[in-house]
């Protein structure tokens, strides 16, 4: 059972990496941040499973999104100076594979299945899955950069030096 | 095959034949002598003039299609 | 307002036009926002900048220009340059090296010829091999389609749709097309492509590949600068950069729609 979790975990730190590398050659990072990014993006997507899963923590995906985002936040201000990098170069990309694209467009989708409703019922059905997606979307986000900033106030002269 | 099977098929084909012309195109290196005027736009924004034209102003069009 | 702080007591604006330093500054400001960098990024190389050519230094940030007002100690003179955000696409590559330049030139004490010559040679950096960036990003979105739950077969569809709509995108980006268009048209095709499941029920999760196949379009950096910004207070910055991530969502979401609804499909 601890062996199935624990591949698990790594499983989806695995493909959180893949992810992060991915999305980081979309957004032209240098080449010498893939390996940070990949390691980053594993730690923060793996931390958040665990602290997801019914049988642990049973934290919400907002939480948890953040407190992964302030653990990527914490080991970019700590690695980005060993390749000259700012940290936001190392932690952006890291963050993409959180980023909520499912509540996003689906968002968007609800409120277009809402005009197409005139029924009270249905108008009100559609419109709470609207509502519940966007602020989902918009709270994980925030969240998110919020937990990956801390780090860069806490740390303020290590993060504006990091290039140097 | 059922109708959506068929409409899948059109989709996926006109796609891949976009694609595997561009590929000819850009291969082949016409793409970078034919200049943007010459290219024929079967659909493209209006010009500015034509949305925003008030009388009086300067009819010397320089812009030719 | 920044306090005066020289590398060399010598070096003064009078010697040289304090509106080479204002554009200067300017077109550094405006080309690192062009390339996805955070408005306090901007504001604090742009300053130890101008710090370390001796000059007083205010900028103006705003979603479409960039405002610089710079002036000498006894505030005899001034200059304002103002410069269009370039329109480059994000580019951490370009952040990077645009930051490192504003150390080497606080560090070093570099001149303005010389900065502006490094700043010349950063601006012709090539972005990444397109055909690396389209293999990466298809594994990037299969493997996203796993953490979703998707099944071997429902990744390997989601990569041949990503492919395919992420070439289209290079394409019509190439050819010059809007932006929006080009999301439409690329979730529209890669949503279709990813159909392929349902219609020819092949695999155990076509419903997670269609609802993954899009997702290598959503402009999650942008959307993580507006929260950005809004922490620094640069509210006007956040809100353009927010509306225009949400437009391109709108964007893709209505492709997916219209390639469900010519489908016939319900998924949700």
């Amino acid at each position: 059972m601890l062996s199935d979790i624990v591949i698990n975990i790594l499983e989806d730190g695995l493909f959180a990496a893949l992810a992060a590398i991915g999305f980081s050659s979309i957004s032209n990072t240098p080449r010498r941040a893939y390996l940070i990014c990949a390691l980053l993006a594993a730690a923060g997507h793996s931390l958040r499973y665990v602290l997801m899963l019914p049988d642990g923590a049973v934290m919400h995906i907002i939480p948890a999104s953040a407190l992964s985002a302030f653990a990527i936040g914490m080991l970019a201000v700590l690695l980005a100076p060993r390749i000259k990098c700012p940290p936001e170069v190392c932690f952006f990309p890291a963050l993409l594979p959180m980023i909520p694209g499912m509540y996003a467009y689906r968002t968007i989708q609800y409120l277009l299945t809402t005009l197409c409703h005139t029924g009270e019922e249905a108008f009100q059905h559609y419109f709470y899955l609207f509502v519940y997606n966007g602020l989902t979307s918009t709270f994980i986000i925030s969240g998110m950069v919020v937990g990956a900033t801390l780090p860069v106030f806490l740390f303020k002269k290590l993060s504006f030096t990091a290039t140097c | 095959m059922t109708h959506t099977m068929i409409i899948w098929c059109i989709m996926a084909s006109s796609l891949l034949c976009t694609i595997i012309f561009r590929t000819v195109e850009s291969q082949s290196g016409k793409s970078a002598k034919r200049t943007r005027r010459h290219r024929l736009h079967l659909i493209e924004f209006g010009k500015e003039k034509e949305i925003f034209y008030i009388p009086g102003d300067c009819d010397d069009d320089t812009e030719d299609l | 307002m920044m306090t005066l702080k020289t590398c060399d007591k010598k070096r003064s604006a009078s010697g040289v036009a304090l509106q080479r330093f204002a554009a200067f500054l300017a077109e550094y400001a405006a080309l690192l926002y062009g390339c996805g960098a955070t408005s306090i990024r901007i504001e604090k190389n742009a300053a130890r900048m101008a710090r370390a050519f001796g000059i007083n230094f205010y900028i103006f940030i705003m979603p479409a220009h960039v405002s610089v007002t710079v002036w000498d100690d006894d505030e005899s003179d001034a200059a304002v340059a103002a410069r269009r955000t370039a329109a480059c696409g994000i580019s951490f590559n370009l952040n990077a090296r645009l930051s490192r330049l504003s150390w080497v030139v606080a560090d070093q004490c570099l001149s303005l010829e010389d900065a502006a010559e490094r700043f010349e040679k950063i601006k012709q950096t090539k972005p990444t091999g397109k055909w690396e960036v389209l293999v990466l990003t298809s594994i990037a979105n299969a493997s996203f389609c796993h953490l979703f739950g998707g099944d071997g077969v429902a990744m390997i569809i989601v990569f041949i749709s990503t492919l395919v709509g992420y070439r289209l995108k290079q394409i019509m980006l190439e050819d010059g097309r809007d932006v929006r268009l080009t999301f439409l048209c690329a979730s529209f095709f890669s949503a279709s492509l990813s159909a392929a499941g349902h219609i020819f029920n092949i695999g155990g999760t076509p419903e997670i590949a269609l609802g993954t196949s899009v997702l290598y379009l959503i402009p999650g950096i942008p959307y993580l600068n507006s929260v950005s910004d809004v922490i620094y207070r640069h509210y006007l910055c956040a809100l353009s950069r927010f509306f225009e991530a949400a437009i391109l969502t709108a964007c893709l979401s209505a492709g997916l729609c219209a390639g469900m609804l010519i489908l016939g499909l319900k998924t949700f």
